[in-house]
């Protein structure tokens, strides 16, 4: 094994020289590919893709069509990509037709929308159990159309308080359906959400509360292929909610890009306001893999301005981004989209995603004059895997993503850095998600102990529609100095 | 018409030692992941690796930046009672053995100068609870600005 390590860790990657992978890492390397190896299917489902975790019963995101025949997979509307359920197509904020009425019907403990069929039984190795009884399993649940035809019935016509309109034009043949969602509008003209978070972290030494997050979305979507987005937030702070309203960053526009979209392949091209995409969508702005790489979501000075091209035809799926941005310590102006300095760079992510599992890569590259941060260079790889789609008493998900990379330290000299983050979630029941997380992050490999460990574990519970609450335990273990443990808390209202 | 719920069938024994492996390996791995992972690199501290890494002279406004951003949310409005600590509500002023600091003032800071460096610096234990700690940059900037002799627009030096 340990030959095995060295083996590993002697290979020395092209984009790095001079550089060595340590056992360690080579090591973690190994454990992810051994996780993934060790679920990997005995024989590949040709099915579309889903979601990780919810993709494994089509009425998780819409309701079943009367009458259904599989398109070519080129034409499906069905996505294991964050743009099934988000407006982004990176992920987060504004949610989709299908994101809405997944957290409708298919996320809390008390759905307001049909239970999906095929998602009663959530027993752990047949000791912890529970059988799903939250709606009766009944010929009466409604349908979804089959077609364009079908969804201009009256039956399928919206009711929908958030969303209003319909695009000018005909409709695109990459639309989505009225009525396939329920009540909800499927393709709004104009679109209203929000995502707000209050949270409370609690330690031996006191506690804070605080505005984690106030976001206020609108979507316009004037012609068909054509949306534009924009994201106004407030900049929390943990030093409570009038600091927050008194923060000069609040409110400042968190996204704001133009999106052409709706086209075969779920192909699309976004120019603007943007956070490069990098590595598995986390929720965790704090978790080590994204603050040691620039990447923590809730700052202002996490976001770019660019142009990014995808597309995500069932399984492969590839984006690439060009973007400039403003300095690393430098907030860009609150409402000014193209407020950059000389910095630029670019991302690349390409992967493949399975009902079951998914696997992928990202590369991000920053330009920048030392005073602005200087050059960097990070990479990832990543993997998800979903025990519950091969097994029914299995309803875990595992994600895990290691990074790497090289950046500038403010003498010019050029260094490097390292990341692991893993969570296993356990869907419970209804609503009820236990989670349990590790990440770590060494952000100098050349300096002694200055990497971290950090676990948590916790619930998450959505009650209804709209509302989930997160409590986890989380124990920091510094390299040097002492430890420390707290109580996370947030309660995240959405829509 | 309520449809028949789907019958639960039993797996032969041979999938089910299949599944016992996958499960296994899936352990192990994530195990093998989460232990490996635990471990740093490097040998010297960054003031021997890279003197140059942070301004050899910080100036106030650099170390009045990282204690704005780290420590202010909750030390601020030094002097404030310890209540607001008990209380588990924030935003609570500094320990006592912080001095009762308020470090998104000038002269709070220089009240919370020797909390500073007891917990946050030669303690490490600052900030509390699971928050990241200082980075090794943000600490040399600190220890060499105290080395100057911490000098600010309140209390200059001479």
């Amino acid at each position: 094994m340990k030959r095995a390590l060295v083996a590993l860790g002697g290979h020395r990657p092209a984009w790095l020289p001079g550089s060595r992978l340590p056992v360690q890492h080579a090591g973690v390397v190994l454990g992810m590919a051994l996780a993934l190896a060790a679920l990997a299917p005995a024989a590949a489902r040709a099915t579309p893709s889903y979601a990780a975790r919810e993709g494994r019963a089509c009425d998780n995101c819409h309701l079943t069509p009367d009458g259904w025949v599989n398109p070519g997979s080129l034409e499906r509307k069905c996505t294991l990509s964050c743009q099934g359920c988000h407006v982004d197509p990176a992920g987060g904020g504004m949610r989709t037709a299908s994101g809405r009425f997944f957290g409708r019907a298919t996320l809390p403990l008390i759905a307001t929308s049909p239970r999906p069929t095929q998602d009663w039984d959530r027993w752990l190795f047949h000791l912890l159990y529970r059988r799903d009884r939250a709606t009766t399993f009944n010929d009466s649940l409604p349908r979804g159309p089959a077609d364009r035809d079908a969804s201009r019935a009256p039956a399928h016509a919206p009711r929908d308080l958030w969303a209003h309109g319909t695009p000018f034009g005909s409709p695109s043949r990459e639309a989505p359906y009225q009525g396939r969602y329920g009540t909800l509008r499927a393709d709004p003209l104009l679109q209203a959400g929000w995502d707000v978070r209050v949270a409370t972290i609690a330690s031996g030494e006191g506690g804070v509360f605080f505005p984690m997050q106030m976001d206020l979305e609108t979507a316009l979507h004037p012609v068909e292929h054509v949306t534009l987005l924009a994201v106004a937030g407030a900049r929390g702070r943990s030093a409570g909610i009038s600091e927050t309203f008194r923060d000069a960053r609040t409110p400042y526009l968190r996204q704001a890009f133009v999106l052409l979209h709706e086209w075969p392949a779920h192909a699309y091209l976004k120019a603007g306001r943007i956070t490069p995409a990098f590595g598995l969508r986390l929720d965790d702005h704090t978790a080590q893999n994204r603050r040691a790489f620039e990447l923590d979501d809730a700052l202002p000075e996490a976001r770019v301005a660019g142009v990014e091209v995808g597309a995500n035809p069932n399984y492969p799926y590839a984006s690439l981004a060009w973007f400039r941005s403003a300095a690393a310590d430098r907030a860009p102006a609150a409402f000014d989209p193209f407020d950059v300095d000389r910095g630029s760079g670019g991302t690349l992510n390409l992967g493949w995603r399975q009902l079951g599992w998914s696997a992928g890569g990202s590369a991000l590259v920053r330009r920048r004059p030392v005073i602005e941060g200087g050059d960097a260079a990070s990479f990832a790889v990543y993997g998800v895997v979903n025990p519950w789609y091969y097994r029914h008493g299995l309803p875990l998900t595992w994600q895990a993503e290691y990074d790497r990379g090289t950046w500038t330290r403010a003498s010019g000299r050029r260094t490097r850095r390292a990341a692991f983050w893993q969570e296993l979630g356990w869907r419970a029941g209804n609503g009820i998600t236990l989670l349990l997380a590790q990440d770590w992050a060494d952000p100098d490999t050349e300096v002694l102990d200055d990497h971290a460990f950090r676990v948590s574990g916790g619930v998450q519970v959505t009650p209804v529609p709209g509302v989930t609450l997160d409590a986890r335990l989380r124990a920091l273990m510094p390299a040097s100095g002492s430890g420390g443990s707290d109580l996370f808390v947030q309660i995240h209202l959405w829509n | 018409m309520t449809a028949a719920e789907p019958a639960t069938v039993r797996p032969s024994r041979a999938t089910r030692r299949r599944a016992r492996a996958r499960v296994a390996g899936f352990l192990l791995g994530t195990a093998a992941a989460f232990l490996l992972s635990a471990c740093g690199a490097g040998k010297l501290p960054l003031e021997q690796v890279d003197p140059l890494a942070a301004p050899l002279h910080p100036t106030y406004e650099q170390a009045f930046s990282i204690l704005q951003r780290t420590c202010a949310p909750c030390h601020r409005g030094g002097g404030a009672p310890q209540a607001a600590l008990r209380r588990g509500i924030g935003p609570f002023a500094a320990e006592e053995d912080s001095g009762g600091a308020d470090y998104a003032t000038c002269k709070g800071i220089h009240a919370g100068l020797g909390g500073l460096r007891r917990t946050a610096l030669d303690g490490g234990s600052m900030p509390p609870g699971a928050w990241p700690r200082f980075t090794e940059r943000e600490k040399l900037v600190l220890r060499r600005w105290l080395a100057d002799g911490a000098c600010s627009p309140c209390f200059p030096c001479p």
